[in-house]
């Protein structure tokens, strides 16, 4: 007990002092996951839009598709990841860059936020979308008066994608190769696999501290995305 | 007799449930024509057909604006529907009645409403944009000037028809479709929903509505459709005691 209390205290020092390899680390872990999401984010509102709006052959079936793939498991996306990067073709040299991770978050959230993004596009009502049409919409217009319905449902796909690229260790482990400069900064170590290593190295003060660390940012970012996603009666 | 809509032998069915089985309707321009009949008869589905905005998947609708054939992009922007449920926005009743007239409206008109509205919640009044002004007369006339800032949730069942109501009459639609307009209206919101089609009809402009009120379809229409089971069965003729209805005069140029 007396040990976790020491971490905690020495988490916050570090929070509020923090040093090169803490900085850099944070930098890494929000740069990966922040691209990730950047890129996922109008990709998968599209997609939603296309498959919860169209009507094509096989729409039940790329859903399915999408709600199997939600859960994923990391390690194995960052193995397929592995073995893609590793043949030699577009991607050679991507492997044990923040590139390489940003690809295998990527793969690796896209179908949670799609999956999320679709059930609150078909949570809207079909009236909307005969409402709008109605009014002189056309399909493109429609989608986009179906898609402002479900922007609560939209930021929390982007806070769950979010979340889930941050907290994410195994495939960034594989294909990142959770690589630190001698000088502390970090190149491809993020603050979740810089616990992995320290707790390995029995530093468990400090991979205690970058947790805390990993929670308070986490928990900041959902305030920030809170405050935006509030409805619009209560501000 | 000039038709503005001509729908031709019309089918449709919802997997196994046939909801229209070959209905013929040519519409006149200026009428008032209810579409009467019991639950399951087909009259929403009609209107969806109508108002383009399902495809029958026999037979036709076509519109005549100008007396000439209108190619269904151009008639969807000249007609309106208000269904049933009033199916407002979740944003503002200006957000609402706007709606129409910011898909038409060039870019430049959209930014300048915009602005416009931002800078009033911050409590700086521009001279409102020529669409502010078409939507506070929409609401005037509808009975809810000074609605403009509410939330659509924060509506009355009455007031959101109204609204909903507003939010086609703004587009002045050559064709205007109601769907059960005063159902489930309290008796005050029913009478000036009855006032304005009457007063549409008067602009010259079309009004289909469908009604369960067999009273209301004698009050308003000039002719009044009956279906069952995805058939008209029925037409009648209403003629009113008083003379012809005035020439049409356009509404706001």
């Amino acid at each position: 007990m007396r040990e976790i209390w020491g971490s905690v205290e020495a988490a916050f020092s570090l929070l509020f002092h923090p040093d090169r390899y803490l900085l850099s680390t944070i930098l890494v872990s929000f740069k990966v996951s922040g691209i990730a999401l950047l890129i996922c984010f109008p990709v998968s509102a599209a997609l939603a839009a296309a498959i919860s709006l169209g009507r094509f052959p096989g729409r039940g079936a790329v859903k399915l598709l999408v709600r199997t793939a939600m859960g994923l498991p990391s390690v194995v996306v960052g193995l397929l990841v592995l073995l893609v990067l590793s043949e030699a073709g577009p991607f050679k040299g991507l492997l044990w860059t923040p590139r390489a991770m940003v690809i295998s978050q990527l793969v690796l959230i896209t179908p949670l936020v799609l999956g999320v993004m679709i059930s609150s596009l078909e949570g809207v009502s079909r009236r909307v979308a005969e409402a709008a049409h109605v009014l002189g919409a056309n399909r493109l217009q429609v989608a986009w008066a179906v898609m402002r319905e479900a922007r609560l449902g939209f930021l929390t796909a982007a806070v769950a994608g979010f979340g889930r690229a941050i907290a994410e260790v195994g495939s960034v482990l594989i294909v990142g190769g959770n690589i630190a400069w001698a000088d502390g900064t970090s190149y491809t170590r993020t603050l979740t696999t810089a616990i992995v290593v320290e707790s390995r190295k029995g530093n468990f003060e400090a991979a205690l501290a970058f947790g805390i660390v990993l929670m308070v940012l986490v928990l900041a970012v959902n305030l920030v995305l809170g405050l935006l996603g509030r409805p619009e009666e209560a501000r | 007799m000039r038709a503005v809509l001509v729908a031709r032998d019309l089918h449709f069915r919802y997997g196994r449930h046939e909801a229209l089985r070959g209905v013929d309707l040519a519409v006149r321009r200026g009428e008032i024509l209810a579409v009467v009949g019991p639950n399951g008869a087909g009259k929403t589905t009609l209107f969806r057909l109508l108002t383009l905005y399902l495809r029958p998947q026999r037979g036709s609708v076509e519109y005549f604006f100008g007396g000439r054939p209108t190619p269904a992009r151009e008639a969807r922007r000249r007609i309106a529907a208000v269904l049933q449920e009033p199916s407002l926005f979740s944003t503002d009743v200006f957000g609402n009645v706007a709606y129409g007239l910011l898909l038409r409206a060039p870019f430049g008109e959209r930014l300048r409403t915009r602005l416009s509205r931002g800078l009033r919640r911050l409590g700086l009044h521009l001279p409102p944009s020529p669409i502010e002004k078409r939507v506070e007369v929409a609401l005037e006339t509808v009975g809810l000037a000074g609605f403009t800032s509410r939330r659509a949730s924060s509506l009355s069942r009455g007031e959101a028809q109204r609204v909903a109501l507003a939010r086609a009459l703004v587009l002045e639609p050559e064709v205007l479709f109601l769907d059960e307009p005063t159902a489930s209206l309290d008796p005050e919101s029913a009478v000036i929903v009855e006032r304005i089609i009457r007063w549409f009809r008067e602009d010259g402009r079309t009004v289909l509505l469908t009604t369960h009120d067999p009273g209301q379809a004698r009050r308003l229409a000039d002719r009044i459709v009956r279906l069952a089971e995805g058939r008209i069965v029925e037409t009648e003729e209403i003629t009113k005691g008083e003379a012809a209805p005035p020439p049409p005069a356009p509404l706001g140029g």
